[in-house]
């Protein structure tokens, strides 16, 4: 506990700014989600009419919609699957006092601070089916040059590379830190015991680290859902044929691009029904996992 | 002391006087959103410039505002938010969306009958751009798809650039002789883009939507199941499905131009507006390019094509001064030496009769054959529902299904299951934006 | 002790071992660095080169003379310096507004007794549950309403309050030993004066690792500034660099221009990132290792 100023109009005053803001650009914003959401309307409610649930269920029974939330779910499954695994798979290769730690964890990390965008924009280009560098080493080892924009699930995985390599030094860092905290005489308890890799892996390492995996699993989710949107505009628009056309990207589309904003309220309170679950998923799974670890 | 009083206030007066004289003198303020970048949008502004230099009533400020869709998008947000321009170009397919969104006013209202000669501009351009009686927005910029040919590359794979493929058919063979001798890695590209489907429809005389149109009332469906749509959509297909055709990405316009450019393709079609563009940077590659009328579906006339390009609209809630400053401006703009002068820097068709015979006079067109086309295309349009063009006022999104469609198709869905999805989500758009009228 | 991949101790072997681990270990660590690094060294080369050099196939690997040319066109031309000065002002004022009122809000539920106060913590906290996407349509009207849609108050002002911000410095703020704050209110500072004269000086940390992953954050939004900012000279810096990738402006897709444009968006939250790292590292739970 700490000690106290005196004070009852004092501590308002220095949360005032915190309030309005939270108040007007996030409280009110979000009340207006659920009033918007029953309308259908057009030119950002210039025109509108009350129509009920009618935007719900429009979307819940449109096969587009549906699907788009099916890739947009199989697309953080396998970005955060395959990077968070493929990360810690090196991470305990490489768990060694390493020289020059720090310069290393900063050549590792610096992707984390390009933006969906602009990794989107370097790999657009990797991924050219003419002149990119992608394509050029798939032809020297497989003498084939797919084209990866026309393709849906060749789109998919392009998204899924540029995310992943996005990521992927952010997340080693995080597991080398981990398995530095864990205490050797664990590890060496393990070894002597003629534990197998794997076995060592699945039944000390990764409990041991569900704290840290834990944490990268909620921003690798967040980043998926949320913030590859940059990333999809700029190297397939959603395309092709809606292949890579994810949930947020969608919202983006009937909001913004077909002056319908019923329906992207509707989207909007839908996404938020994944933030309100990812939120309580986080409460339940760090309790448990991190119970199992100690 | 009191005298003195007195000068003083007289001087005051006068000098007031003479300071609100020059406020009434000063230009009336304009402002223009426009959507052209690039070469083209450095055009617009030097044009503006001089319209701001040649008079002292009128000043305009021009601001380019991004891509066509985002124009129409923020200037109906900002009309909402009070903070709209006078005027703004919008493109030929918001038109209708403009219309309804009520942020507008005709600009006949601000045209007496004698003072502007609507018979001088072209047919095709007024066929599209005139609602009912209603004459809404000054027409500017128009523009058609052609056939970009590489001549050089013609000649190499044995072909007659002079004699360009007329036909669905035609494209198909010169294609596959193109890739056949080596010249290219694919005979021809166009961006994934739903105004050539339009066109193509067009050249066919077939509407896109139904209620003539969308003319004479809002459009409840799409003719996606017709023979005309699926010929386009068959024939794009054997292309792409061949390794014919190269997919430069949707809507997507400098990619289809890279691979001209590049000389992965033998052919591109692409908008008019890019005959100044192309032709310079095909003779700076070292090679010639030729232009060439739409091709068209076999054993079917030529009906023509629908004017694209945009025209130029005039805000409703506006001080009376400041729409009739702006309608000067327009009047300007759209004037025929403007218009050749516009013509000759970008390759958008000249929308005045006037404008043409100028520009035959001086013998333009026989030195630059390549922009004749064009105007080719658009003179011989014949005039009917189909060439008149679509009003649909979610257009964009229609144009995103089609795509979609497209994209279906080559993904391996046959080309009447992806039409008869896109007819389903364009009925469905349809309905809901009707209910709200 | 190494930790091998068998997991079998032998003492004698080990040793052979460990060598031979510390070579694959190194050796991986390489490759993977070279792979991380790949596909920004290819921008950085095609950057370099003409349009036609960027096009061709296969791939050319070395650099070419057009560096100055595409880096030209691509801040001049194409409008791009203009929009990182855009974003550079942006990114700058929110991320230290958020600091300010993080500080000030945390200063507030931590040193502070007042009516409500669980309750006014639980409302800053639950915005967590709120991302932009969820409340964007209506955002965007409350920003029209202000007239505020086309400026830099919408960039900025919806971005001032932090509820991460708050969290963090309230966590710092309870490790810090109570001995001081006594110490400060016995010689009679005022809780501005303790907050800018022992507060601000003992979070240096915190306030760092704040600004790396505020102004990086900032610089890197995406689709709020697409929706909002409609005129293409005040906008940021990434959706400038889509408009120069995808076309919008007429022209015909240079690569090298586009690398050169993808290069320069990304060096200055590099830059903060490599100057701040050990800041950065701290903040984020990463201290020092043993």
């Amino acid at each position: 506990m700490q000690a106290k100023f005196p004070g009852k109009l004092l501590p308002y005053i220095f949360l005032l700014p915190t309030i309005i803001i939270c108040g007007l650009f996030i409280y009110y914003p979000a009340a207006m989600t659920f009033r918007t959401s029953m309308y259908q309307s057009l030119f950002f409610g210039a025109r509108q009419r009350f129509v009920g649930i009618q935007n719900f269920t429009r979307l819940l029974t449109s096969p587009n919609y549906l699907r788009s939330m099916g890739i947009t779910l199989w697309f953080v499954f396998l970005v955060v699957a395959i990077g968070l695994s493929l990360s810690l798979l090196i991470a305990v290769l490489l768990n060694r006092k390493l020289h020059a730690a720090k310069a290393l964890r900063v050549a590792l990390v610096w992707p984390y601070a390009l933006s969906p965008a602009v990794a989107g924009t370097i790999w657009l280009f990797l991924f050219n089916p003419h002149s990119g560098l992608v394509n050029y080493l798939l032809d020297l080892l497989f003498s084939n040059k797919p084209d990866w924009f026309s393709h849906p699930t060749l789109a998919l995985t392009m998204l899924i590379v540029t995310s992943i390599w996005n990521n992927f030094g952010y997340n080693l860092v995080f597991f080398l830190a981990g398995l530095q905290n864990i205490s050797d005489s664990f590890m060496e308890a393990a070894e002597v015991d003629g534990a197998s890799f794997w076995r060592q892996l699945f039944h000390v390492t990764i409990p041991l680290l569900s704290p840290t995996i834990f944490f990268l699993l909620v921003i690798n989710i967040n980043y998926a859902f949320f913030d590859t949107v940059g990333m999809v505009d700029v190297m397939t628009k959603g395309g092709p044929a809606n292949a890579t056309n994810m949930l947020i990207y969608q919202l983006y589309k009937d909001g913004f691009q077909n002056f319908n904003s019923g329906l992207a309220a509707a989207q909007s309170l839908i996404l938020f029904v994944f933030v309100v679950g990812l939120t309580l998923l986080q409460f339940r799974t760090t309790g448990r996992m991190v119970h199992y670890g100690s | 002391m009191r005298k003195l009083r007195w000068i003083v206030v007289c001087t005051a007066l006068v000098l007031a006087l003479i300071g609100s004289a020059a406020v009434f003198a000063a230009p009336v303020k304009v402002t223009f959103w426009h959507a052209m970048g690039g070469d083209i949008g450095r055009n617009m502004e030097a044009m503006i410039d001089d319209y701001n230099a040649s008079q002292s009533e009128v000043y305009v400020e021009s601001v380019f505002r991004g891509a066509y869709p985002e124009v129409l998008n923020s200037t109906i947000a900002s009309a909402m938010a009070g903070t709209a321009p006078t005027v703004v170009q919008i493109y030929e397919v918001g038109s209708l969306a403009a219309i309804d969104s009520g942020v507008f006013v005709p600009i006949d209202q601000f045209i007496g009958p004698d003072e502007v000669d609507w018979d001088d501009y072209v047919d095709a351009v007024m066929n599209y751009y005139r609602v009912g009686d209603t004459q809404w927005s000054m027409p500017f910029n128009s523009s058609s798809a052609i056939l970009y040919i590489n001549a050089d590359m013609f000649r190499k794979a044995g072909l007659d650039p002079d004699n360009p493929p007329k036909t669905f058919s035609e494209i198909i063979e010169a294609s596959r002789k193109i890739v056949e001798s080596g010249v290219a890695p694919y005979g021809i590209t166009w961006p994934l883009h739903t105004w050539f489907v339009e066109q193509w429809m067009a050249e066919q005389g077939a509407p896109l939507v139904n209620n003539d149109n969308g003319r004479s009332a809002r459009p409840t469906t799409i003719n996606t199941d017709t023979p005309e749509m699926r010929r386009i959509f068959e024939w794009w297909k054997e292309l792409y499905d061949e390794g014919l055709w190269i997919n430069p990405g949707v809507e997507d316009w400098d990619q289809a131009n890279a691979y001209f450019m590049g000389q992965q393709v033998a052919m591109e079609i692409t908008s008019t507006s890019d005959v100044t563009f192309l032709t310079n940077a095909g003779r700076e590659a070292g090679f010639e390019v030729i232009c060439a009328e739409m091709p068209v579906p076999d054993d079917v006339p030529r009906h023509g094509v629908v004017p694209g390009g945009a025209s130029i609209w005039l805000i409703g809630n506006k001080p009376r001064e400041e729409q009739e400053a702006a309608v000067k401006f327009l009047k300007w703009m759209s004037s025929p030496e403007q218009q050749v002068r516009w013509h000759k820097s970008t390759g958008y068709f000249p929308i005045r009769k006037s404008a043409i015979e100028m520009l035959e006079a001086e013998g333009w067109f026989k030195e630059n054959p390549n922009f004749r086309v064009a105007l080719d295309q658009v003179l011989e349009t014949l005039p009917n529902v189909g060439t008149q063009g679509a009003f649909i006022g979610r257009f964009q999104e229609v144009r995103n299904i089609l795509e979609e469609a497209f994209q279906m198709v080559m993904g391996g869905s046959t080309v009447e299951a992806a039409l008869a999805e896109a007819k389903t989500q364009v009925e469905r758009s349809f309905a809901d934006y009707n209910s709200l009228f | 002790m190494a930790v091998d991949v068998t997991g079998r101790v032998n003492p004698t072997r080990a040793r052979r071992k460990k060598a031979l681990g510390t070579a694959l270990v190194y050796t991986v660590l390489f490759l993977l660095l070279v792979i991380i690094a790949a596909p920004v060294v290819f921008a950085v080369i095609k950057s370099t080169q003409t349009s036609q050099q960027v096009l061709q196939y296969p791939p050319m690997l070395t650099f070419g003379k057009s560096a100055l040319a595409n880096f030209k066109a691509a801040l001049i031309d194409y409008g791009l310096g203009k929009n990182m000065l855009n974003s550079g002002l942006i990114a700058v004022i929110g991320s230290s507004g958020k600091i300010v009122t993080a500080l000030l809000g945390a200063l507030a539920f931590v040193y502070f007794e007042f009516p409500g106060k669980m309750l006014w913590f639980y409302f800053v906290l639950l915005t967590l549950m709120l991302p932009m996407p969820v409340i964007i349509v209506p955002l965007y009207n409350v920003m029209a309403k202000l007239r505020w849609v086309n400026t830099y108050y919408a960039l900025t002002v919806p971005y001032l309050a932090s509820a991460t911000g708050v969290f963090l410095f309230q966590q710092h703020f309870m490790s810090i030993p109570q001995s001081i704050v006594d110490a400060a209110r016995m010689d009679g500072v005022g809780p501005v004066g303790f907050l800018v004269k022992i507060l601000v000086p003992m979070s240096t940390n915190v306030i760092g690792a704040m600004v790396v992953i505020q102004f990086i954050y900032l610089w890197n939004e995406y689709l709020w500034p697409l929706i909002v900012i409609s005129e293409p000279a005040k906008q940021v810096v990434q959706v400038g660099l889509k408009i120069l990738s995808g076309g919008g402006a007429q022209g015909v897709q240079n690569w090298g221009v586009v690398m050169a444009g993808a290069l320069i968006v990304a060096v200055p939250p590099l830059v903060i990132l490599l100057v701040l790292h050990e800041y950065f590292m701290a903040g984020v739970g990463l201290s020092e290792e043993k």
